[in-house]
């Protein structure tokens, strides 16, 4: 996104064309982008360091680390049983399932259920069609505690508490005000000949739908799709809240993992595991982050911008 | 179903006879001094044919499975679960599930809340009172009344003295004591020994050698400030002291002016001294653990914990440390014997699930835990005292003997009154006001009134339930008032935006569709809607005017929850004010390190892919890891933050930076300053985003047309970059304030769940009202405001943001 500033300040720095550079440049230039550089790699470091020293800090003995927060673990006494403790106390394959499971399945939902709503609702009309757009357009401002008492009642009754299903389907249904929302206005910029040539070839409305106006809109999913993945990877009060209680964990989720081995953790001083787990929990996140990383950034931008 | 209760051994006929004798010899062995072995046969034999009676008269049993979680706390699950085998051994229609959980409570409140009750629990901190009003619980007393498991006492009589009085409540009783443990004075016997300390007898003596501890240059005590029931237990043993059964009994019943007793300001005057004066730097923040591990490590002579600590540390005890243990010092005016220990147990709950054969298997289950033989194996295999008497005292290793022996010595012992039987008002002004009497912001006279006054509410609530006292009317009416404009401003707003709109007209329209299409598109997404969000929203308003503890009827309590809320709670006013901080502070901070950083990546700069992608990883780490990682960070003693600025101040010399060492970060006093690094931390890369694709979208000309008028790179960010990118800053402040209303798990995690009157946000507040006070309808109330809130502040926002859209 930043490759036209990026080479405007390319070109600058060969002295090359822009008439402008050759205007303003001023002698401390070169002393100010350093420092400006500076700035940056001590943030960057600041950012960075707190990890590296739990990545760390996770093969050494509790004593170690009390006793040196910052020493590197000697070679001679790593403790990699700290992983081995931590994926058992965290039940990180189980969890790491549940999480994907979950996430996948609510994102999923989101995006589908968003895109049709948001189609109808936004290219035609209906005598409910401006109330109903509302209506979720309201959810946008209803804080997620609101609803979370009556809601622990209600799934119980639906037999839905400590099931992963009923995580999805919360998830889904808290996710599709953004989705409805976002959406409209990618909906809304499409091109009505479109929609009337897909109707003239003998399209029904919703394989007009299907075939000719939701692949113009992946944009939008994608975006809808990147910002509800990373809001429910990483949610926790509903999922303390709805899917902590029982005594299997079948359907609770990484993010509560962690948080039950930090519990555990104080109760019997193990620094060693509780590094261990963050670690354990960076990782696959930090994999996606690689391998996504513009996608990401992208989605968040365009979200919030729409939203 | 009671003469179930007194079956000595349960009532199952699957058992063959031999297998039963077998048994009972073995325990008859294991557990019996030889002296009164023979009596005993005889009465064992009684009981056994008794309970052969019992099995004829008894209808065929199905096979059962008991349901019993247990905290995980220090002594481990190795004893319980080869107790639940060898019972089942006994009875082989009983299967047992007997698991470990670090967080019981939790889980034990969400499952009693859903009806979903184990048969027994050891939980550490539930609402036992009201489950046993309503029922939930199983009441023992008819069962103690019986035999105990060898069939040759009153099961009752089989437990040390006053073990099972904690949990008696309207003369029934609910707790059945096992684990048993004594508060206890450890000191490092080396370093005594080295120095020629002596133990303390009075606490003349304890302050003067915590004078000459200090003089050597050693904190004489570690401490925990998070835990209060800690540091609390100096003032409880010298209350206890001074004052005696009599007095002890008066504090907790909330007697009228009990707290203003000189005696209690004595005792608390003591607790004052030691923390002010003789405590190791960084208590504050300092988890009882962390406190332990300093005083195993050298760092002070003494420390303050339960017997259990010597289980609780173990592996981390350093080789050839020699733990002492004493009694707590005591004045020799008091009127207490000197013997007296405080000391209580672990209780078991037994729940009353309404299956008659579960509920008598589980009785049958905790008789045999109770058992003298199983009470010498339990000592024998996690080397803690045990609530049933009679155990030889070489079953204790010799580390242990000397609790053991302070146990069986004492005269006279009290226990600090269960923390769910207090009543909320004091409940929470003797964490709050406590910590500020170890924190030194007022005196003892000062904390003695602040008891009473707390008392003294409670006493009023008692009296009169619907009673609202009117502590806040200031803030209480400004927030209704500033809520009314906002809803009123936001309705003339609506009608304004809805005229426009028509005017505007809309053309972009495909067509109409019918209403079975309409239905197959959006039918799907709205009736999820509606039933996950809509409907237990509205639920939500409807349920703010009850009043409910999830168990019982709901009923009708009209506007209280509110008035409570607003008018009279401390509380809620210390959440809200917190949630003020976290919707200002940080954003003050993030906003324009983000915006500065966005400005520098956009106008170009060596690594910009780089630095932007590095800068919003910690936003996806998520709130839970990204707390936890910080929470290690700051721990006080062997924490990064501390570690790295004692050594950067080594390095400059700087004697300010040194100070840091054990600087208490997460104390409830430094909490909410604490958070805003790592709200930086977190925020900045995503708030850095959202600036930049916004300045992506200015034109570069404009920026060339100013260098060419020689504006500098500073003005051109002001007059240009920042105006036109004013309506993304508007939705991050959006985002930032919902954020901050909305705060939840940090505060959850930081506190250890166990926010006070002074770190909690209205999010904690709604969950510790529903799940540890069991005030459903309160609940529900706390989150309308919090509803409230968050509305009216987007909509100003949002406001803010389409003004600027019109203006441009």
């Amino acid at each position: 996104m930043n490759r036209d500033s990026l080479n405007a300040e390319a070109k600058e720095a060969r002295g090359g064309l822009g008439v402008s550079s050759v205007l303003n440049r001023r002698p401390n230039s070169r002393l100010g982008s350093g420092l400006i550089l500076a700035v940056l790699l001590g943030y960057a470091a600041w950012v960075v360091f707190p990890m590296v020293w739990v990545a760390y800090s996770s093969f050494k003995a509790d004593a170690a680390v009390y006793l040196d927060a910052f020493a590197l673990p000697g070679l001679d006494e790593l403790h990699p049983e700290n992983y081995s403790r931590a994926w058992r106390e965290a039940r990180f394959g189980d969890y790491f399932l549940n999480s994907v499971l979950v996430t996948s399945c609510s994102v999923f939902l989101i995006v589908s259920l968003g895109a049709l709503a948001a189609y109808a609702l936004t290219r035609f009309r209906h005598p409910a069609g401006k109330a109903t757009f509302w209506l979720f357009l309201a959810g946008l401002m209803l804080p997620m505690q609101l609803s979370i008492v009556p809601l622990f009642f209600e799934l119980r009754a639906l037999g839905l508490l400590n099931s992963r299903l009923g995580l999805i389907l919360v998830y889904a249904a808290n996710g599709l005000p953004f989705a409805v929302f976002v959406l409209s206005g990618f909906f809304r910029a499409l091109p009505r000949t479109l929609h009337e040539a897909a109707i003239i070839d003998g399209c029904g409305e919703f394989r007009a739908f299907w075939s000719v106006m939701l692949p113009l809109a992946k944009p939008g999913l994608v975006t809808v799709a990147i910002f509800q993945f990373i809001g429910v990877w990483k949610e926790y009060f509903f999922a303390f809240m709805l899917a902590g209680g029982d005594a299997d964990g079948t359907a609770r989720t990484l993010p509560l993992g962690l948080a039950n081995l930090s519990i555990t953790a104080q109760y019997r001083t193990d620094y060693g595991m509780l590094f261990a787990g963050i670690v354990l929990v960076t990782i696959p996140i930090l994999a996606i982050y690689l391998l996504l990383q513009r996608h990401i950034e992208k989605g968040i931008a365009a979200g919030a911008l729409k939203g | 179903m009671r003469e179930g209760y007194i079956r000595p051994k349960g009532s199952s006929n699957a058992i063959p006879l031999r297998e039963i004798a077998r048994a009972n010899d073995g325990l008859q062995r294991a557990g019996f001094a030889g002296g009164l072995e023979a009596m005993q046969r005889g009465r064992v034999r009684i009981a056994v044919g008794a309970w052969l009676a019992l099995v004829v008269a008894s209808l065929p049993l199905r096979a059962v499975e008991l349901d019993i979680p247990v905290a995980l706390g220090g002594f481990g699950l190795g004893f319980y679960e080869e107790t639940a085998r060898a019972f089942e051994e006994l009875r082989p229609d009983v299967t047992i599930r007997l698991y470990g959980d670090p967080r019981i409570t939790d889980r034990l409140r969400i499952r009693i809340i859903d009806g979903d009750l184990p048969d027994a629990a050891m939980p550490l901190n539930l609402l036992i009172p009201t489950l046993a009003r309503a029922g939930r619980l199983v009441d023992l007393r008819p069962a103690l009344d019986g035999l105990n498991w060898e069939g040759d006492a009153r099961w009752g009589d089989t437990f040390l003295p006053g073990a099972l009085n904690s949990w008696v409540i309207d003369d029934g009783v609910y707790g059945l004591p096992f684990g048993y443990a004594a508060w206890t004075l450890f000191f490092n016997r080396a370093m005594f020994r080295e120095n020629g300390w002596e133990e303390p007898r009075t606490w003349d003596e304890f302050f003067a050698l915590c004078e000459r501890i200090r003089a050597a240059g050693i904190a004489p005590v570690s401490l925990t400030g998070i835990y209060g029931n800690y540091p609390d237990a100096f003032l409880r043993s010298a209350f206890y002291s001074l004052a005696g059964s009599d007095g002890w009994r008066a504090i907790n019943e909330l007697e009228p002016g009990a707290r203003l007793d000189p005696r209690y300001e004595r005792a608390a005057a003591v607790l004052r001294r030691i923390t002010q004066e003789f405590t190791l730097r960084g208590w504050e923040g300092a988890t009882h653990t962390a406190a332990q591990l300093a005083f195993l490590q050298g760092q002070s002579a003494m420390t303050v914990s339960g017997s259990w600590m010597i289980n609780e540390m173990a592996g981390r005890i350093p080789e050839g440390f020699e733990i002492g243990s004493m009694n707590f010092p005591v004045f020799p005016e008091g009127v207490a014997d000197p013997t007296t220990i405080q000391a209580g147990a672990d209780n078991f709950f037994l729940f009353a699930t309404g299956d008659p054969e579960r509920e008598r298997a589980t009785v049958d289950f905790f008789r045999f835990m109770t058992s003298r033989a199983r009470a010498e194996a339990f000592v024998r295999r996690v080397d803690a005292p045990v609530a049933v008497r009679g155990v030889p005292i070489d079953a204790f290793s010799p580390a242990m003997r000397s609790t053991a022996e302070m146990i069986a010595n004492s005269r006279d012992s009290f226990n600090m009154p269960q923390q769910m039987l207090q009543p909320p008002v004091i409940r929470q002004a003797l964490v709050d006001s406590r910590l500020r009497l170890m924190t030194g912001r007022i005196d003892a006279a000062t904390f003695a009134r602040e008891i009473e006054a707390a008392a003294g509410i409670d006493r009023a609530r008692a009296a009169q339930p619907d009673f609202v006292e009117s502590r806040h009317p200031w803030a209480a009416w400004s927030l209704l008032a500033l809520l009314a404009g906002a809803v009123a401003w936001s309705i003339r707003n609506l009608l304004r935006s809805r005229g426009k709109a028509a005017r505007t007209g809309d053309d972009s329209h495909f067509g109409t569709l019918r209403h079975r299409a309409a239905a197959g598109f959006v039918g799907p997404a709205l009736v999820l809607y509606a039933v996950l969000v809509l409907a237990p929203g509205m639920a939500a308003f409807a349920w703010a005017f009850s009043r409910w503890d999830g168990l019982s009827e709901r009923t009708w309590a009209g506007g209280f929850n509110f008035r409570w809320l607003l008018f009279e709670s401390d509380v809620f006013w210390a959440a809200l004010r917190n949630n003020l901080f976290l919707m200002v502070v940080p954003a003050a901070v993030v906003l324009p390190v983000a915006l500065g950083f966005a400005y520098l990546l956009h106008r170009g700069i060596w690594g910009a892919r780089v630095f932007r992608a590095v800068f919003l990883f910690p936003n996806l780490l998520g709130g839970i890891a990204a707390t936890m990682l910080w929470m290690s960070a700051y721990e006080p003693n062997g924490g990064l933050v501390n570690a790295g600025l004692v050594a950067l101040g080594d390095l400059v010399g700087s004697d300010w930076l040194r100070s840091f060492a054990g600087h208490p970060w997460l104390s409830a006093d430094n909490l909410y300053l604490s958070l805003v690094p790592i709200y930086l931390w977190m925020a900045c890369g995503f708030n850095l985003i959202l600036y930049l694709a916004a300045m992506e979208g200015i034109d570069p000309q404009l920026y060339e047309a100013a260098q060419l008028d020689g504006a500098s790179r500073l003005r051109q960010f002001f007059s240009i970059t920042l105006p036109l990118i004013r309506e993304i800053i508007a939705v991050s402040v959006v985002f930032l304030v919902i954020g901050g209303l909305s705060a939840f798990e940090m505060i959850w995690l930081l506190t250890s769940q166990n926010p006070t009157t002074a770190t909690h946000t209205l999010g904690t507040l709604m969950v510790t009202t529903m799940f540890n006070e069991f005030q459903v309808g309160r609940a529900t109330a706390v989150a309308v405001v919090l509803f409230a809130l968050v509305f009216a502040g987007s909509a100003l926002a949002f406001r803010l943001v389409r003004k600027e859209a019109v203006e441009q």
